[in-house]
């Protein structure tokens, strides 16, 4: 969508300096504006489908369930609604098949209708932040839906709205005010860094890895944090190299900032953007790759390593059976691996049985709280001690952190 | 002994086919999208009786259609105005993203006992400057060295969209909101919001409104507009009639950058009560450049456009919800803009079927 208008712009301005230009010879522009405006919308039809996947059918109603919900979730006796009479939307930035972070609430949709097979579900693409969200939360709510998932960052655009429809139950991603009709969620993705630091750490020989990475936010450095912990728990004078690409989706720099950390000698990359472009470049020059909460191994089947994935069907699951049971209450869910909400992609072959063992012991004291990865002393790469010995960024202020990264990365937030 | 195919204008045909040639061309879009709907196996009549009734049927509906033109009017006349003179002001976007900014930096930064009406002339004044000074870094060289504007005021769009992600994205700064736990810029204070005429209607529209009657009497009645329209037509000839061409560039690029700045600060006022740069990054400049593209550049034309505009794009969640994927209603946007604008254009011009020999033999 963005290339295309960018285009439709330039072409409409081209048009209109060749008809200024060349009034009366034969003139090229005859065409140009007409073309313009019908390349523009048409594009993104095409673009962002590198994944072909289940494109067809964004799901129209209640499919009838081919799968009748065998593992039939934490509420056992609330098992003879399967959600009749209820109607559920989910909102995307983008598309549901981008391939990385929509994947992955799609594929909690998807559970979400196997679970509930009579669940009226609705999927709404491409809401753009804004006035426009707010229209759509607003068409939904107004078409009575029971609830709406928000799978972005829409608290601003959400909240007018569930203020004027307390019938309602509005969920987003990562918002922070709760009302009586909107709650948050959000899931702890340094949990599953840590593990994947692990194995990154194990497997590094130059020990220089490369992370591209979306903006130098806080959830992001929180998980580069994470990370660089977990790689040099096992190779202490390993360094993790960052780059930021201020965007969360581009492909071709994506690519541009893998080859450029690939030059300066990593042999392993792991990133935090969406697309499949750094898990191209790993398998195509030979080195290994992390995920982001996508199993990448078709892209990249010798390269591939490890990735955490994000749960959200568990969460979903679980919000729609309170509404159905009527005693839904407004929370601010943060999940990690204790909570399900995070969880990994099967593992490559580069990753020995020794560190996978480490992995697992790890990853059942994180849930079993005998853990601690952000346990301090930490100090950032600056020299400043962030959490000093003893103590620790406790996991319910943990949305709060990071705008520092830690020792052993190289990069700033600038 | 090929063939040549020409353009050249059509003499101003009457005010019936000026306004049954719109109406033909939706319809025809209508038609052809007709066909597209039906293959990705809806019904078309549903389709256009959601999309009318998202959009225009109805108070609310209207509102919502009216508050998302609201920009692109502004942003429209911004191209419309450079364009008439041709300078090619493509950097609308840029200066949008600028008066934003400096519209909630202000809005934050200003006592919040400020009065109502000081506050908002100063954010929305503000807005504006921005919007002219980010537009004067393109001018300035424009006007004495004769640099491509096309070049610089696009480029300033990444500067300036950078510069944006940096305030919210990339540190702390004044503008964001240290409690926020995913990156927001500061709520501003009760008294920098514009006041609402109904719904969430606010009344940037009417602002918008006044600058595109106010453009238009500009340029078709004042020796200003004269002078513009002139220069945009022969430059070397308006030199020599003793007009300041250089003047002219400075004055049209930062009228243009402040009518885009505008655009940006009552998005923030009227709209979105903060920074949010997600949302003011959706190309509401460029989309500005198309509808002064198909309104002509006419300011007044660029209204109707504008609205056009915006009522299409506030049905894509109901044709969604009714079956429509997203990638159609995309599509059937798309189509809406392709005839309305081809339509335009064959209405002021006719193709010319010429032989080269010929043309030779007169000159």
């Amino acid at each position: 969508m963005r290339q295309a208008r960018w285009l439709l712009a330039l072409l409409a301005v081209f048009a209109l300096v060749a008809a200024a230009c060349g009034d009366d010879d034969e003139a090229a522009p005859a065409e140009a504006p007409a073309e313009a405006p019908a390349e523009a919308p048409a594009e993104p039809a095409e673009e962002p489908m590198e994944e072909a996947e289940p494109a067809e059918e964004p799901m129209e109603e209640a499919e009838p369930a081919e799968e009748p919900m065998e593992e039939a979730e934490p509420m056992e006796e609330a098992a003879p609604s399967d959600g009749t009479g209820y109607s559920v939307a989910f909102v995307f930035d983008l598309f549901v098949n981008d391939g990385g972070w929509n994947s992955t609430h799609f594929r909690g949709v998807q559970q979400v209708q196997d679970a509930f097979p009579g669940l009226d579900v609705q999927v709404v693409e491409e809401v753009s932040p804004g006035p426009g969200a707010t229209n759509a939360f607003e068409d939904l709510a107004e078409a009575g839906v029971d609830m709406v998932i928000a799978t972005g960052f829409y608290q601003p655009d959400a909240e007018p709205v569930a203020a004027a429809y307390p019938d309602t139950i509005f969920l987003t991603w990562a918002g922070w005010t709760t009302t009586d009709n909107m709650g948050h969620y959000d899931a702890a993705t340094e949990d599953g860094r840590y593990l994947d630091g692990l194995i990154a750490g194990s497997v590094t020989e130059s020990g220089i890895i490369g992370y591209p990475a979306g903006f130098p936010i806080e959830e992001v450095n929180r998980a580069l944090n994470a990370f660089t912990i977990g790689v040099r728990e096992i190779n202490p004078d390993a360094v993790v190299q960052v780059v930021y690409i201020n965007s969360w989706y581009d492909p071709p720099v994506e690519q541009q900032a893998a080859e450029a950390l690939a030059n300066g000698g990593a042999d392993l990359l792991a990133h935090e953007l969406n697309s499949p472009a750094v898990a191209s470049v790993a398998e195509s020059r030979g080195l290994n790759i992390i995920g982001y909460s996508s199993d990448r191994s078709e892209v990249a089947p010798n390269a591939w390593l490890s990735s955490f994935t994000f749960e959200w069907g568990p969460y979903y699951i679980d919000q729609i059976q309170s509404m159905i049971d009527g005693n839904w209450e407004p929370a601010l869910t943060y999940g990690g691996l204790k909570d399900g909400m995070i969880g990994n992609s099967p593992y490559g072959p580069d990753v020995t049985d020794d560190i996978l063992a480490l992995v697992d012991e790890r990853r059942q004291q994180i849930i079993d709280g005998t853990f601690d990865y952000f346990a301090g002393p930490l100090v950032d790469n600056e020299g400043n001690v962030q959490v000093p010995e003893g103590g620790t960024i406790p996991f319910e202020e943990r949305t709060l952190c990071c705008l520092w990264l830690i020792d052993g990365i190289e990069g700033s937030i600038g | 002994m090929s063939l040549r195919i020409g353009v050249e204008p059509r003499a101003r045909p009457a005010l019936p086919v000026r306004l049954g040639v719109p109406i033909a061309s939706l319809a025809a879009a209508g038609l052809v999208g007709a066909v597209v709907i039906v293959i990705s196996g809806a019904n078309p009549l549903d389709a256009y009786q959601t999309m009318l009734d998202s959009s225009l049927k109805g108070w609310r509906p209207l509102t919502r259609t009216l508050v998302l033109a609201t920009p692109l009017i502004l942003t429209g006349l911004a191209a419309a105005v450079a364009f008439r003179m041709k300078v090619w002001n493509i950097g609308a976007e840029g200066q949008l993203y600028m008066g934003a900014i400096a519209a909630a930096g202000l809005a934050v930064a200003l006592p919040s006992g400020t009065p109502k009406v000081l506050m908002l002339l100063v954010i929305l004044v503000a807005g504006a400057v921005a919007g002219a000074l980010w537009a004067g870094l393109a001018a300035l060289p424009k006007a004495y060295f004769n640099t491509n504007e096309v070049i610089t005021t696009l480029m300033l769009n990444f500067v300036a969209l950078y510069f944006m992600n940096y305030l919210i994205f990339g540190s702390v700064s004044f503008w964001r909101d240290p409690q926020a736990t995913f990156p927001q810029g500061k709520i501003i204070p009760e008294a920098a919001l514009l006041p609402i005429i109904s719904h969430r209607l606010h009344y940037g529209l009417l602002i918008a409104l006044g600058a595109a009657l106010v453009l238009w009497w500009s340029l078709r009645g004042t020796t200003w507009g004269f002078e513009l329209r002139t220069i945009g037509d022969s430059p070397a000839a308006s030199r020599y009639a003793g007009m300041s061409v250089r003047g002219k560039i400075l004055s049209v690029l930062a009228l243009s950058g402040a009518l885009a700045g505008l655009a940006g600060a009552i998005e923030v006022s009227g709209v979105l009560k903060t920074l949010d740069p997600r949302a003011i990054a959706t190309e509401l400049g460029f989309t500005g450049i198309v509808v002064a593209a198909v309104a002509r550049l006419n300011p007044l034309g660029v209204v109707p456009v504008a609205v056009l505009l915006g009522a299409v794009v506030a049905s894509g969640t109901n044709l969604q919800t009714i079956g429509i994927e997203a990638e159609i209603v995309f599509l059937l946007q798309g189509l809406i803009f392709l005839f309305v604008a081809s339509g335009e254009f064959f209405l002021s011009n006719r193709l010319v079927f010429s032989r080269p020999a010929s043309a030779v033999g007169s000159a």
